[in-house]
């Protein structure tokens, strides 16, 4: 064929294909329909012996018997210490293990058991979840499977199945601070994910097979989802993150069987929409009001005004209320959004079947300074002054750590627990914060050494309560910085930021600390400090050893009375992960933690910036300009336990 | 003071104001976004490239708003050839009523007056500055 | 022009060029409605003197670094001035449409790239940069050619070059405990089109001396 030929054939065939590439994008509009990806199931090993191991073929008689013997519901699963089945362990959020095979006596023993890759090299925060044998994992959008799921046998370390949904590439472009994943959620045989680009997943847990997919949001509207789903009474409960694209945060639930939203909770705007009814009582008069998400705004504003929800939810069961946190107000800027700007930097106590709530209580009024309050809220029953209170344990963003009354919101105490000049105290009459008015911002005036910093004194990364030491494992960050406003238009899809930050270690040099907090003394117990920030979260265990990791590749067990330090182990990247504990079919009792570095505090280590620049990473790159000099990224889900021997003698003790 | 000398010329102009109250919202905002108004006065106003226009007064002299979007200035392209009498009413309608803004309604009619006026002006200029051309 | 004080002689010469230009007060247009109701991007009335490039031209400028038989397949393009009067006004759209919240100030990288260094993974040439701007790229960049002029693109490629223009000693670059040696100084202690000028000791994390 000559090349005319070839060249009029060619002409031809692009005239032919021309309008079936108009017709396929009219198919490709309707994304609920998106087809169902195949599980990959690996072969099973031929000469794998291990019992435990369940047959790969999920529709075999045997794997629907041991299914239902043992128990698949999350509400029973949170009681047993074999299990790891939510990111935070249980509703309390106390990251508590009860196992103690494991022991301040014999850690020092602790091995590698095994080991498994994920593929990734962006930040991982998410928490493995451990469910009847089998281990859950999930990576960030990074690779070439974006936010890939992995099922793992806890004994042997075979990979069972493993699922990659298809999320926009384009999503990396409004995840503000790394493009991470905080983990899944378990109930009644079905895995949830959520994906960067706002799609809900439940996945079969014994087959990897899709069942469901939800869009949530958009990634248009700068929406993205990171944070751990959690499952109430049915319910997936998921927000968006997306406080610095001037997103209108909520909260939704999601019919656990049908993938349908049940309803949905917005953080501004009119009482309708943020579910706010007759039920609802302020804790403070300053709380009290019609459309106070409208009315603490500017015109319009709450529109774009943040208070997105992308942290830990809680839950107490015999108050039937899930506690959460929103993030701070968009912009940065505060000069253009006079107000208290509510329900942004808010805690929230709502009724997880209407999602209606019950109490708000801002620590953070009109925040200055992206003071997020989406940290964890704990729910624990602390005596103080001889009564038994029922509280929530708030190691707040804004560096107090708030014991607040869990039925009305009040706050009980709020004492600073890392050095804080932005706010002088919590007035407990009103609940306010008492700011430095010196340091308040104002348009194009640098303002120097606000501590603490952006990140806070304490961001995601989530602590852990032992109710046998009573006291409260805290991992978190140690940083000032120099902040500067400029006005900002919005511009949907883009970011809505309004400040250039730079961020530096705080007093003494340091920028990160592990401590014990006593809630009820009201005090530091003891403390551990770290050089980079800790963005770990944290473990503590009935064997009394608290668990959490460096930014530097250490994985760390201390005491937890003393804070000593027993055991640690070199990763092969750094450690911004959740660590977790549980028991394989073998009766050992393991730790596990995914190693690799990133996050807003280490997206310097993994993402294309430039440590020679402090303003990048929102101001973080100057406190972690160092950060490359000690680790790159890389994900490595870590698995820890005894030697048989070992684990023999503190079974026999 | 930045508008004062294009308010010279608007002064002059007058033509009676329709106060027909018509509900131009959803089209008026359709227009703002796709004639990308948005990319520098910000979807809600806020500003940005352009000038912020949530809670400035000048949006009150509906002749200024309705000529600022005909002929452009600075760095602000002009409409009035790209977009209807229609359409230039429903977007100077929103932009005047949204965002804390209250300004009152703008009608085709407001629009076709104000082109005929800046017309004469136009025509009287350039007699004015070329009259070898005539 | 850029929101200068506008004096009755522009404004008569705007006319002026509009009686001539577009029938603009001639009669009621059609509903945009229905006829093309999406504006062309808006493009500047007040700069002159820049070059238009057509889209054919542009659609030529290679991304990739492999081309069959290693032909020069770069187009010769009549650029517009890539001076420092475009990189000041680049700087200001660079905050306008919010780049600065996504490569952050003076292009440090976020959620976007770093500029501030010679990584430019789909091409660093003011061509490439331009198309990056213009069209977007798959993972995260918005395709600001859909709202933005032309010219306004241009100056942020000018000001974008300014930010990329570190200091270089060697061809690879070195991360140690002693490398790098030296920082910007910040933007909210010197603000200005030309950060590389403005460097200090390499702080590592700490309060930068002063």
């Amino acid at each position: 064929m000559g090349v005319t030929q070839r060249l009029a054939g060619l002409a031809s065939g692009i005239l032919i294909a021309a309008p079936l590439a108009f017709a396929s994008p009219v198919r490709a509009q309707d994304q609920s329909q998106k087809p169902v990806p195949e599980a990959n199931t690996p072969p099973t090993a031929p000469n794998n012996t291990a019992p435990s191991t369940p047959p790969t073929n999920a529709a075999s008689p045997k794997t629907q018997n041991d299914t239902e013997k043992q128990s698949t519901d999350i509400s029973s699963l949170i009681k047993d210490d074999n299990q790891w089945p939510m990111a935070a362990k249980n509703y309390a959020n106390t990251r508590f293990s009860h196992l103690n095979q494991i022991n301040k006596d014999n850690v020092g023993q602790l091995r590698m058991a095994w080991s498994f890759s994920l593929g990734t090299p962006r930040g991982q925060e998410a928490a493995p979840l451990a469910v009847n044998g089998t281990l859950y994992v999930v990576g960030p959008y990074a690779g070439v499977h974006p936010n890939q799921v992995f099922a793992l046998d806890i004994a042997t370390g075979d990979l069972k199945w493993s699922y990659a949904p298809k999320p926009d590439p384009a999503a990396q472009g409004v995840a503000c601070c790394d493009v991470v994943t905080r983990g899944l959620a378990y109930d009644k045989g079905k895995i949830f994910l959520n994906t960067l680009d706002d799609f809900s997943v439940a996945i079969d847990a014994n087959t990897g097979k899709e069942l469901w997919h939800t869009k949530l949001g958009d990634i248009n509207k700068g929406e993205t989802i990171t944070m751990a789903p959690v499952v109430v009474k049915g319910k997936v409960l998921v927000g968006c993150s997306g406080g610095e694209m001037g997103v209108r945060g909520w909260l939704a639930a999601v019919d656990e069987e049908t993938g349908k939203i049940v309803w949905r909770a917005y953080s501004t705007g009119p009482d309708a929409e943020v579910l706010i009814g007759k039920d609802y009582h302020g804790p403070y008069d300053w709380l009290n009001g019609k459309d106070l998400g409208v009315k603490t705004w500017p015109p319009d504003k709450w529109k774009i005004g943040g208070g997105t929800v992308w942290g830990w939810i809680s839950y107490d069961p015999d108050l039937n209320l899930i506690y959460y946190g929103t993030s701070n107000p968009g912009t940065w800027n505060h000069e253009q959004r006079p107000g208290d700007n509510l329900f942004s930097s808010t805690i929230f106590a709502r009724n997880p079947d209407t999602g209606m709530a019950k109490w708000a209580y801002q620590p953070d009024p009109h925040d200055l300074w992206d003071y997020d309050e989406i940290n964890e809220a704990i729910v624990a029953d602390l005596t103080i002054d001889n009564q038994v209170r029922k509280v929530l344990i708030h190691p707040g963003r804004d560096g107090f750590m708030y014991v607040i009354d869990r039925a009305t919101g009040k706050v009980i105490s709020a004492d600073a627990y890392d050095y804080v000049n932005s706010i002088k105290s919590v007035d407990l009459n009103t609940g306010r914060p008492v700011l430095d008015e010196a340091l308040t911002p104002s348009l194009g005036k640098t303002v120097r050494n606000v501590c603490p910093a952006s990140p806070g004194a304490k961001d995601w990364q989530p602590s852990a309560w032992s109710p046998e030491t009573k006291l409260l494992y805290v991992p978190h960050q140690h940083l000032c910085m120099n902040f500067k406003t400029s006005n900002v238009g919005y511009i949907e899809g883009t970011p809505y930021v309004g400040a250039d930050v730079d961020m530096f270690a705080g007093p003494g040099g340091y920028r990160g600390e592990f401590m014990a907090w006593d809630p009820v003394q009201r005090k530091k117990v003891w403390s551990i400090k770290e050089k980079y920030p800790v963005w770990s979260g944290a473990l503590v265990t009935a064997g009394d050893v608290a668990f959490y990791g460096t930014m530097d590749r250490w994985f760390k067990a201390v005491d937890a009375k003393s804070g000593k330090e027993l055991w640690k182990f070199r990763t092969g990247s750094g450690i911004i992960g959740q660590p977790v504990t549980f028991s394989g079919s073998d009766g050992t009792q393991y730790v596990a933690i995914i190693s690799g570095v990133g996050g807003w505090s280490g997206a310097i280590a993994v993402a294309e910036l430039d440590a020679r620049v402090r303003n990048g990473a929102l101001g973080f790159t100057g406190a972690m300009q160092d950060l490359p000099a000690v680790t790159v990224g890389g994900a490595t889900l870590n698995v820890f336990a005894l030697p048989k021997n070992q684990q023999k003698a503190a079974s026999a003790e | 003071m930045k508008y004062l000398s294009l308010l010279m010329v608007l002064v002059g102009l007058a033509s009676p104001s329709t106060s027909k109250a018509e509900d131009q919202g959803d089209r008026g905002s359709k227009i703002y976004m796709k004639s990308r108004c948005f990319a520098c006065h910000g979807q809600l106003g806020s500003g940005g490239f352009g000038p912020k226009l949530s809670g400035d007064r000048i949006l009150a002299i509906q002749k200024f708003v309705i000529a600022q979007i005909l002929i452009g200035r600075g760095k602000m392209p002009a409409f009035g050839d790209r977009l209807s009498n229609d359409d230039i009413a429903a977007v100077a309608q929103y932009v005047r009523n949204n965002w804390g803004n209250n300004y009152g309604p703008v009608t085709a009619g407001d629009v076709a007056s104000v082109r005929k006026l800046m017309k004469k002006a136009s025509d009287e200029a350039v007699k004015a500055e070329s009259p070898e051309k005539q | 022009m850029r929101f200068g004080k506008p004096t009755i002689v522009t404004l008569a010469a705007g006319l002026l060029m509009l009686t001539f230009s577009a029938q603009i007060f001639a009669e009621d247009k059609p509903n945009a409605e229905t006829n093309n109701p999406e504006a062309p991007p808006p493009t500047s009335s007040s700069d002159a003197g820049m070059s238009t490039i057509s889209p054919e031209q542009l659609l030529k400028v290679p991304v990739s670094g492999l081309t069959p038989g290693a032909v020069d397949a770069r187009p010769k393009l009549n650029l517009p001035p890539i001076d420092e009067k475009a990189a000041q006004r680049g700087m200001e759209n660079f905050a306008s449409f919010n780049c600065v919240g996504c490569h952050m100030g003076n292009g440090g990288g976020g959620m976007g790239p770093a500029l501030s260094n010679h990584a430019f993974i789909y091409g660093s040439s003011p061509e490439n940069i331009f198309l990056s701007i213009y069209q977007g790229r798959p993972n995260g960049m918005p395709a600001w050619g859909t709202v933005l002029p032309e010219d306004a693109i241009w100056d942020l490629v000018a000001y974008i070059k300014n930010l990329s223009n570190a200091p270089v000693s060697q061809w690879g670059s070195t991360v140690s405990s002693t490398s790098p040696a030296i920082e910007q100084v910040p933007v909210e202690i010197k603000a200005g089109a030309n950060p590389w000028q403005y460097t200090q000791k390499f702080s590592k994390g700490q309060k930068p001396q002063e």
